[in-house]
């Protein structure tokens, strides 16, 4: 395109902003160069925000780890968390969580675990999420038939922490969840069926359109 | 999701409680999947949760499978579509035929012994299996979970809640129509809001809540 052609049009100051000094190939590759340099401080800090996550979970559940079992259970039943899921999130029955409320022996390690649960609660809590308990019983995305508490029952924390306090939607859902199983496309979503409330006001389940 | 019908990866999955576990649930309502000895048979609760209730009370005949005796297979999808399997009961395989339907009444509900009550994934697989002997349609237990969650919830909720006010001195008649009440109310919207998994925790601490206060008010407490 040559300046005389766009003489009178307007077209000149088009022109002189598409061919400033450096020319649109050499932003372009500016533009690479950052979007490249961009990628690797995004993955070295979500790296070093997992490690961080890890340790603060830790101290968490050093910190409860001094309350007594029954007091501990009690206090997880208070913020709305069902006995099945913190025996599903523990990795023991519910007739054992029943068992400990009753004052029944706990080992050490399952000490350790309901500490460590009611540690990460504290830490969502400081993630900005209003209700830790409501948040871990959703599932992970739409029409995915996976929660957040079942990747927790699944000891992978890790993950958990990821999504917690991503309220910029940064954390890409389908590469998570592949590392969390390369076949939950088949095992955890139903293009079949769906639910629907039916006349009477029950859950019924029918064909997708 | 993969359109077969599911084999545990782990036979207590299916398992809320076995055996002596049971009577820690010893007021939890009567549900899908519950094990009953009933003289001397043994016997399935197969309905749809909501297919045993009007309402909050069962209906006066329950459909039921005999149980009996029965190898565990190691692939659930591959025949047998008659039974549900029941496997690691108290040291046996046992199997629900679905082939070999009784009619309980409530008297022989309330007075059998319930040696088995299945998990929420318990639950799925069975109705996933009686859904699939019924019409030959294999529905995801996933699917089944979000249809069933609600009832299910409720059932734990109910059973607990019971269990703590009884002990504290509550009629069971009384802690019964309290707790109805109470998830009545405002056309059943505390129970509607149980099949959401967003606020299932709020109706938990508000029932937490509930026994604390209507203890209070009764003098229990």
């Amino acid at each position: 395109m040559r300046t005389s052609d766009l003489e009178g049009t307007g077209g000149i100051r088009v022109f002189e902003r598409l061919a400033p000094e450096t020319g649109v190939t050499v932003q372009a590759r500016r533009a690479d160069d950052l979007y490249r340099q961009a990628t690797i401080l995004h993955s070295e800090v979500a790296e070093h925000r997992r490690d961080l996550g890890v340790a603060e979970l830790e101290d968490a559940t050093i910190a409860h780890a001094k309350t007594d079992v029954t007091t501990l259970l009690a206090d997880l039943r208070s913020l709305g968390i069902s006995w099945r899921q913190i025996a599903s999130a523990v990795r023991v029955s519910v007739p054992a969580i029943q068992k400990w409320r009753r004052g029944e022996g706990v080992s050490p390690a399952n000490h350790v675990a309901l500490a460590k649960l009611r540690g990460l609660i504290d830490l969502l809590s400081a993630r900005s999420i209003d209700d830790p308990v409501s948040w871990l019983e959703m599932p992970v995305g739409l029409d995915v038939k996976l929660s957040r508490l079942d990747l927790l029952s699944a000891q992978r924390t890790d993950l958990v922490l990821e999504l917690a306090g991503d309220e910029y939607s940064t954390v890409s859902l389908e590469p998570l969840l592949d590392r969390f199983d390369p076949d939950w496309r088949s095992k955890y979503r139903d293009d079949a069926f769906e639910t629907f409330r039916d006349a009477e006001g029950i859950v019924g389940i029918r064909p997708r359109a | 999701m993969t359109a077969t019908l599911e084999t545990p990866a782990d036979p207590s999955d299916l398992y809320l409680a076995r055996g002596d576990e049971c009577e820690g649930f010893a007021l939890r309502p009567a549900f899908t999947g519950d094990v009953l000895q009933v003289g001397s048979q043994i016997f399935q609760l197969v309905q749809h949760p909501c297919a045993m209730r009007r309402g909050s009370e069962l209906v006066e005949r329950q459909v039921a499978s005999e149980v009996e005796r029965s190898p565990t297979p190691k692939d659930w999808a591959r025949g047998n579509y008659k039974r549900a399997f029941l496997p690691n009961m108290e040291g046996q395989e046992l199997a629900a035929r679905f082939d070999l339907l009784e009619i309980l009444t409530l008297d022989q509900i309330e007075g059998a012994q319930r040696i088995a009550i299945l998990s929420q994934y318990g639950v799925n697989l069975l109705m996933q299996r009686w859904v699939y002997h019924n019409a030959r349609v294999i529905v995801p237990t996933g699917t089944f979970n979000d249809a069933l969650a609600g009832p299910y919830e409720e059932a734990d909720l109910v059973g607990d809640l019971m269990m703590d006010l009884v002990e504290s001195g509550a009629t069971r008649a009384d802690s019964s129509k309290a707790i109805e009440g109470w998830l009545s109310e405002n056309d059943h919207e505390r129970r509607r809001r149980l099949e959401t998994p967003q606020f299932r925790s709020t109706v938990r601490r508000d029932m937490s809540h509930l026994g604390d206060q209507w203890l209070s008010d009764q003098g229990l407490r």
